[in-house]
């Protein structure tokens, strides 16, 4: 772990690699390695040569930084973003761009920058667990650098690559196509654009920021599982609900009748109110259908990859759910408890990932809100799916008793990380997924209730 | 930042085997140099490329590893410190295994986990890397390390880097905007090195004499610091400089004498017009005879210098009239009779013949009488002190030597002196004690004052014998500075030191000496080896190169990755699904033409190419894509695909 004094030095570094990269061109960075070298092999000319080498080198990266002190391009930007991207998986988006000026530009290239957010050595120190593939290089663990840069590109949220513009003739308008890759869920904050063009020697770049602010929202990374075999128990659910037509004893319009005080505003049939200047109300008829309830545990905030892997599992669950058989309740239990119905015209699916998408970890171990939220509707639920990233005493008990009252139940529990130490919970039928091989172990879950 | 056009540095062709002759001229590799530079251009424009798998780059990169890390451990056991010169000098050779293997494969470039072990066991980084510019660069560096008074490194590295910004040149500029720029960078380069030249000047005449100060700098013949005025103790180390061999006749201890001086000057002496003329070799034989005059034989010596420059004083017993080694190349001499040999730097092995007679030393001039005004006085005091009234030259040396021997003691330490007295007279008047530089001065400018000519003389004092060497050695802290007197027509050694500095630096011998000794036995040992065996062992390996490269080749062209660049196109096309048609929607791409988001291929290339290119129309490239694209096509299909894309692409393709 890096000291404090340390750790304040890699926002430093970070910029000026960055500067760095986008200041010189390849050819720019190849010349500044062999000026370094040959400043240093040379430093008695009565040794070697290649005081001369670096002479030569230096004079060119100066005069190719000079050239490209000053730029001002008219060239205008315009995103055009997807509703939404997934996290991990490889998108793109169009960048537009129009030259105002009076001649053509070409070999400019666009680099897109989102918003990075300050990453504290405390938030490093609770990251750690999520950055894989670091800890074998002993310069990373002593220093922690490269771990630190690869938490910032997560917690800045993608990957942009840079590209290179077409050639834009004056007043013409080119679009570019950029890829984009989610490394987290949740929004995706655009800040500017940096147009950058080579100096002539092609060693240097000028670089021209333009604030162009945008947000994307990624959705959680989902993996392939089996379909789940969600037991069927039809209960009486009030009616009211579109898309009806579908499916088993679907409700459906039965009469008109008047107003009652209590009654839904959008159950009024605003066409009898038009003829009889009375407020006259839809009357359906009550149906029963399957409803079943997800319920999200988010108590992993300690453990940050268990709680992306139960938003992840989650994901998944979702993405199986079909809308149109049955209801399905995503219960978001973290301090406080969030309902969300999806199904037979409740909401879609993606709604659901949208709300997955932004869910943060909570800290309280608590589960008292959800329990009773679900004691209150076992009589209409079918069955319950369950993503734990955590097992205690009061997840047992609220599992025992949901058996008890004859719930179908699935209970997967995210295990791994860095504390693996989890009580196995041995009578219970419950599944465990390790992170580390989260969409092996989901694609081997037995879903049968 | 991650650019398809910035993957790598783009090298005009032949330029890596320009770089590669270019070095092999100045550094002398020439042989060596145009075999690599034919293989790597060779192989680049060959039809055959081996489709190499991660693994085997791995192993190209841990062998140039292992290639680098002996000759890094040999260069630097021969040549100490001064070895990284000579590492740099042949590292094209080190490195080539991985740019051949690079041009050699069908990728053209590395993964970057073949540089980086760390990265090896991260599965998911899959960056790769052209190495061709860097070993370019490398070429470059190394060519550096030729002879310094070499003009054409200069115009060497002009052309290379001229050919590297031509291939990287913007397209947004005119080819005179490049050449101006460069013209201006030009004129920032003319004045740059006439500023770098500058500086060094100063350096030099600056720096580098606080540099000198240090007591472990090698001697210089023209110039000599003394430690005289350093406050504290001196520290001197422990390590072997020299191994002696005496024949029976020779007596210990023994003064190997370096260089002499003739003007002293605030605390440095130093030898006025003694440039260095070279000696005629005796004809067939590594042989320099000093003494022209032919005499009986003397008394031989074995020396053997551990030395770090190519050009380094030889320590030799006065009356040294020959000298003979294979191992020096050129031996040069001043007017004091000072020695310099022209060896590789590390252990130097040489025997010298020495007679009962001082040797080839010039006669006294009046710089070797001269006394600097600001230490008359004190020197006039100090004779009264010695008292030399009436006495002859010999008799005037032997009493001056007498008052050292009886008043003064040595000493390492110094204590804090006074700002308003100098060192020398602290020590004559107040101390009386210091160190054999103290005494070395104190007794010439008193010889001079007395009216005897006399230099001062620096070398070693030899009477340590070592077991383990079976020889006597000389350490850095036996290092010694006597005077010369020039008395009865010849120039005599008057070492007025008190005899028990010898003690006294040996009390100082560090714990470690013992461990020291070995390690330094076990690198004389393997130096004396190299220099005897390895080049001529090197010379027969040589004989074994053709047979082992025939091998390779067969073996090469045999193996079951071989693949032919025609093959390698269509084959890349045909097994990566997706990218049947990459080749053409690269250079579609490139020319600024886009698919728009769900634009099917057919749509976009009949709005964005050519209808017909190269005998073949767009229509029917893209219905022999769907073909393959959507269904098993029979061969004959997959055969026309390939001919079609290589005729509408042409050269793009290849």
């Amino acid at each position: 772990m890096p000291p404090r004094a340390l750790f304040r030095l890699f926002p430093l570094a970070a910029r000026a690699s960055r500067a760095l990269e986008q200041r010189f061109t390849l050819t720019g960075r190849l010349l500044m390695g062999v000026l370094l070298s040959a400043a240093i092999l040379g430093i008695d000319i009565g040794q070697t040569l290649a005081y001369q080498l670096a002479v030569l080198a230096f004079s060119l990266l100066v005069a190719s930084f000079v050239l490209t002190l000053r730029w001002r391009p008219r060239l205008d930007v315009r995103r055009i973003l997807p509703n939404m991207v997934t996290h991990g998986v490889a998108s793109h988006y169009w960048l537009e761009i129009t030259n105002r000026g009076p001649r053509t530009e070409s070999d400019v290239l666009v680099q897109d920058t989102l918003v990075q957010p300050p990453l504290s050595l405390a938030r490093f120190k609770t990251l750690r667990d999520m950055h894989s593939g670091g800890d074998g290089n002993w310069f990373d663990r002593a220093v922690g650098f490269p771990r630190w840069v690869a938490m910032r590109r997560r917690e800045r949220g993608a990957e942009i690559v840079a590209v290179t513009l077409p050639p834009i003739p004056a007043g013409a308008t080119a679009r570019v196509r950029v890829e984009l890759s989610a490394q987290r869920r949740g929004w995706l904050r655009f800040a500017s654009l940096c147009l950058m063009r080579p100096d002539p020697l092609g060693l240097c770049r000028a670089r021209h920021h333009v604030a162009l602010a945008d947000k994307l929202l990624a959705l959680p990374r989902r993996h392939a599982m089996p379909d789940i075999q969600l037991a069927s128990r039809r209960h009486y659910q009030p009616g009211g609900l579109s898309l009806a037509h579908a499916v088993g004893d679907s409700q459906e319009f039965a009469a008109l009748r008047a107003y009652q005080a209590g009654d839904p505003r959008r159950h009024i049939h605003w066409r009898s109110f038009a003829k009889t200047g009375e407020l006259i109300v839809k009357q359906y008829q009550d149906e029963y259908f399957d409803r079943h309830a997800l319920i999200v545990d988010t108590r992993s905030a300690a453990a940050p990859a268990r709680f992306e892997a139960v938003i992840e599992v989650a994901a998944s669950v979702l993405s199986k759910h079909r809308a149109q058989d049955s209801i399905l309740d995503l219960v978001i239990a973290g301090t406080d408890v969030l309902e969300l119905h999806g199904g037979r015209g409740r909401g879609d699916n993606l709604r659901a990932l949208a709300y997955l998408a932004e869910t943060v970890g909570a800290e309280s171990d608590d589960i008292a809100g959800v329990a009773a939220l679900l004691r209150a509707r076992m009589g209409q639920l079918a069955s319950i799916i369950l993503v734990f990233g955590h097992f205690d005493a009061q997840r047992r008990a609220l599992l025992d008793e949901l058996r008890a009252h004859g719930l179908a139940t699935l209970c997967l529990l995210v295990v791994g990380g860095q504390d693996d130490a989890e009580p196995a919970p041995s009578s219970l039928a419950v599944q465990r997924l390790r992170t580390e091989q989260l969409a092996a172990d989901l694609a081997q879950i037995r879903t049968g209730s | 930042m991650s650019n398809a056009r910035e993957f790598g540095t783009p090298l005009p062709p032949l330029w890596l085997a320009f770089a590669l002759l270019g070095w092999g001229l100045l550094t002398d590799n020439l042989a060596g140099a145009l075999v690599m530079a034919l293989l790597v251009e060779g192989i680049r424009y060959a039809p055959l490329k081996w489709a190499l798998a991660e693994r085997e780059f791995h192993r190209a990169a841990d062998l140039t590893s292992v290639v680098f890390a002996l000759i890094t451990a040999v260069q630097f056991s021969r040549y100490s410190v001064h070895g990284i010169y000579q590492i740099l000098k042949v590292a094209p050779y080190c490195f080539f295994p991985l740019v051949l293997v690079q041009r050699a494969s069908t990728a053209q470039t590395i993964p970057m986990s073949a540089l980086f072990y760390s990265l090896r066991r991260q599965r998911d980084y899959a960056a790769r890397l052209d190495v061709a510019p860097y070993y370019l660069a490398m070429c470059l560096l190394a060519a550096s390390t030729g002879a310094v008074h070499d003009a054409r490194y200069g115009a060497f590295c002009v052309a290379i880097v001229l050919g590297l910004l031509s291939a990287a040149r913007p397209r947004r500029y005119a080819w005179t905007t490049w050449m101006l720029c460069l013209a201006l960078s030009a004129g920032l380069a003319l004045l740059t090195q006439m500023g770098v030249l500058r500086a060094q000047r100063w350096v030099e005449d600056s720096v580098m004499y606080w540099v000198n100060q240090f007591p472990w700098a090698v001697n210089d013949a023209n110039r000599e610091v003394t430690a005289i005025g350093a406050i504290g103790r001196l520290k001197l180390s422990d390590q072997i400089r020299l191994r002696v061999s005496p024949g029976p006749e020779v007596k210990l201890p023994l003064l190997l004498q370096e260089a002499s001086y003739d003007v002293f000057h605030f605390g440095t002496w130093s030898a006025q017009q003694a440039p260095f003329a070279a000696l005629d070799k005796r004809a067939g034989a590594a042989v320099w005879d000093l003494d022209k005059v032919a005499r009986a034989p003397g008394t031989r010596l074995q020396l053997s210098l551990q030395h770090r420059r190519e050009l380094s004083l030889l320590p030799a017993p006065r009356g040294t009239r020959v000298v003979a080694s294979n191992e020096i190349a050129e031996l040069q001499r001043n007017r004091f009779g000072a020695l310099m040999a022209e060896s590789p730097p590390g252990a130097l092995s040489y025997t010298v013949e020495q007679g009962p007679t001082a040797g080839q030393q010039t006669p006294p001039t009046t710089d070797d009488s001269a006394v600097p005004p600001q230490y008359r006085a004190l020197l006039d005091e100090t004779l009264a002190e010695v008292g030399i009234d009436g006495l002859d030259a010999a008799q005037r040396t032997a009493r001056i030597r007498a008052f050292f021997l009886d008043h003064f003691k040595y000493s390492l330490i110094q204590p804090d002196t006074f700002a308003w007295r100098t060192p020398l007279a602290d020590f004559l008047r107040n101390t009386r004690r210091g160190h054999c530089e103290y005494f070395a001065t104190a007794s010439v400018l008193l010889l001079r004052a007395a009216g005897i000519p006399a230099r001062y003389a620096v070398g070693y004092m030899v009477d340590e014998y070592s077991p383990l060497e079976r020889a006597y050695i000389a350490r850095a802290r036996h290092a010694h500075a006597w005077a010369l007197a020039f008395v009865d027509g010849q120039w005599q050694v008057i070492d007025s030191t008190p005899a028990t500095w010898y003690e006294l630096e040996d009390a100082r011998a560090t714990d470690w000496q013992t461990v020291q000794d070995l390690a330094a036995w076990v690198v004389y040992r393997y130096q004396r080896l190299a220099q005897a065996n390895l080049s001529d062992f090197t010379d027969q390996l040589l004989w074994l190169v053709p047979p082992l490269a025939a091998l390779l080749y067969w073996r090469l062209r045999r193996s079951p990755l071989a693949v032919r660049n025609a093959a390698r196109s269509a084959g890349a096309a045909a097994d990566a699904a997706p990218s049947l048609l990459a080749p053409l929607l690269e250079a579609l791409a490139a020319a600024g033409q886009h698919p728009a988001q769900g634009e099917t291929v057919a749509h976009f290339l009949r709005r964005a190419a050519p209808a017909t290119r190269g005998g073949v129309s767009s229509d029917e490239l893209v219905r022999l894509y769907y073909q393959l694209r959507y269904g098993p096509a029979p061969d004959a299909v997959r055969a026309r695909f390939i001919q079609c894309l290589i005729a509408y692409c042409g050269e793009s393709l290849a």
